[in-house]
């Protein structure tokens, strides 16, 4: 473990520039990443099917494009953009509310050492015996956001931690983001607070480094990602012709079901249920519940 | 309405098992003055307020409970994850053993309980967890209403297939399925291999198979291992669940005439594992 104070050297330089900085910070794992390029993902503990699929998209696209993911260790979307970040090969910084003996949420202290052993970086303002106390939670946001150069929101309800996150954005003068959702979804009351307060709808993470360039943001310190391969359109080449009109169909109509399949293509169902194997199996498709398909990474 | 037409596709019963299950229901005083002998499989659906006593057998001098009723036949528990918890926990040894022994202060009896297992489940609290209207359930109540059915339970269960809600115009539709007679006729024809298969264990069909008889029987190229293989690093599946998609694509297979389990067949059959992949979500 390493303690950095406010003097020292290494002490990341985007988090001078915050109202009430941290004094000290602790750090396990890699200290370098602090002062890359970072940007936060995060969003609501009881997330949504879509949430995720989004979480799950938009990290790929900021890891490949250089940027360091940092969130909260919390449960639910908090953790995907975490293990999103290491599945595709790139860092990712969880903050803490608490000291590193007393990992909280206690679900995830697996991902804890999994960050770790991916070159991430684990950091915390309080000491190691810290314990878990609620009213640190919020405060550890303005870290969260502060140590990055933009902040994503995937799902937030009215008052939630990721809306204290995005305020806390909005108020260090950085870009907030936010994902679209629909109206009906108490999950996103809080994306529409911050909508209405000027936070920026984006679609794909250009929209997004639209938005940064907009605010002056220069990106100038990314992390060089050994980039997982971009297998998609290879395995899509290989497919034959059988494989290729189903692979066509669920692109063309989002989410379809097997009956659905073999009703228009005229197959046979046990013909169209190996196929839908192989192209799970290959990463094309997912299944997204309810039996139906989606292509994966289609926007 | 699926689950009540299934025990009409299920083999013909032999006169052995038409004996034993008369048996259970005269015990149970069930049967009728007019038909005293039961010649068509029991379908028993009871209610998810059921008592465990009533499910597994019960009383002072214990009856047979709705489990044994089923012998033979098909045992439909509607909205599984309505059950309370204790009940549907009774059902791991019965599924497992065939039989259910109630031990009483007056004597121990044991009744047989050799029964299908038919669940059915809506999606999530809100229902409509991938159907077409948006399902407004969290990850953390979906997860909770699901996690009813403990992994064991899911575990004894081979085939589990998510179904989307029908729609109005294929309600109205002439098109008709297959008939139950025909159905019928090709599972009497998979029986019928599956019994000369396994005659020298005193078995009948696949889903009897134990884990050695499995490595026998279920043989696999080495193309098909691969498969498998990348499909539980890809969808997370169970190590539990490898001897049940084994032992579905040995249906499959079967189905199909061919003496091996092929790549096709363990492609399909891997489809029918929907549950394995939600839950972990």
């Amino acid at each position: 473990m390493v303690e950095i104070n406010f003097n020292d050297e290494n002490y990341p330089e985007i988090l001078k520039n915050i109202k009430n900085p941290p004094k000290k910070l602790y750090i396990l794992g890699d200290v370098e990443l602090l002062n890359k390029n970072l940007i936060a993902v995060v969003g609501s503990r009881n997330f949504t099917e879509y949430g995720k699929r989004m979480t799950k998209k938009f990290v790929k696209e900021l890891v490949d494009n250089g940027l360091g993911i940092v969130s909260g260790l919390a449960l639910g979307i908090d953790s995907f953009a975490h293990i999103e970040a290491i599945k595709n090969g790139g860092k990712t910084i969880a903050v803490l509310g608490c000291g590193f003996n007393n990992i909280y949420p206690k679900e995830n202290e697996k991902l804890f050492y999994e960050i770790l052993d991916s070159g991430g970086t684990i950091i915390s303002e309080y000491a190691p015996q810290e314990e878990v106390k609620k009213a640190n939670f919020p405060k550890r946001n303005r870290i969260i956001s502060g140590i990055s150069v933009g902040t994503i929101v995937i799902e937030a309800s009215y008052r939630s931690g990721t809306s204290i996150t995005a305020n806390y954005a909005i108020k260090q003068g950085k870009k907030v983001f936010c994902i679209p959702n629909s109206l009906e979804n108490t999950n996103s009351v809080g994306i529409i607070n911050l909508i209405q307060n000027g936070a920026l709808i984006v679609k794909n993470a250009n929209d997004i480094f639209k938005g940064l360039n907009q605010n002056n943001v220069k990106l100038n310190n990314k992390i060089k990602t050994h980039k997982v391969a971009q297998n998609v359109d290879i395995n899509v080449q290989k497919l034959n012709e059988l494989g290729k009109e189903i692979y066509d169909f669920i692109k063309d109509n989002e989410k379809v079901s097997c009956n659905n399949i073999s009703n228009t293509l005229k197959l046979k169902v046990e013909e169209v249920n190996e196929w839908l194997s192989i192209l799970e199996i290959d990463g094309l498709i997912e299944n997204v519940g309810g039996n139906k398909f989606m292509i994966v990474n289609t926007l | 309405m699926m689950a009540k037409r299934f025990s009409s596709i299920l083999p013909e019963l032999s006169f052995e098992e038409s004996i034993e299950i008369t048996k259970i229901h005269s015990i149970a005083g069930m049967l009728s003055e007019n038909n005293p002998l039961v010649n068509i499989r029991p379908f028993r659906e009871p209610h998810h307020t059921i008592s465990i006593p009533s499910l597994i057998g019960g009383g002072r001098i214990p009856k047979p409970g709705e489990i044994s009723l089923a012998h033979y036949g098909v045992l439909f528990l509607d909205e599984i994850a309505e059950f309370s918890r204790n009940v549907l926990e009774s059902l791991r040894g019965p599924t497992e053993n065939g039989s259910i022994v109630l031990n009483r202060v007056n004597g121990n009896l044991k009744y047989p309980s050799k029964f299908m297992l038919i669940a059915s489940s809506n999606p999530c609290p809100c229902g409509y967890y991938g159907s077409e209207n948006e399902c407004k359930c969290t990850n953390k109540s979906i997860r909770k209403y699901l996690s009813k059915i403990s992994g064991p339970l899911l575990d004894r269960i081979d085939i589990q297939v998510e179904v989307s809600p029908v729609k109005c115009d294929s309600l109205n539709s002439d098109v008709r399925g297959e008939s139950s007679l025909i159905i019928r006729e090709r599972v009497n024809n998979v029986r019928k291999i599956q019994k000369e298969r396994y005659k020298e264990y005193g078995i009948f069909s696949n889903a009897e198979l134990t884990p050695e008889l499995i490595e026998k029987h279920c043989k696999l190229s080495d193309e098909c291992k691969g498969i498998l293989q990348k499909m539980f690093e890809k969808m997370g599946l169970s190590a539990r669940a490898y001897n049940r998609i084994l032992k579905v694509a040995r249906t499959i297979a079967d189905m199909d005439q061919s003496l091996n389990i092929e790549k096709r067949h363990i492609l399909e059959a891997i489809q029918y594992r929907s549950l394995d992949k939600k839950i972990r979500l």
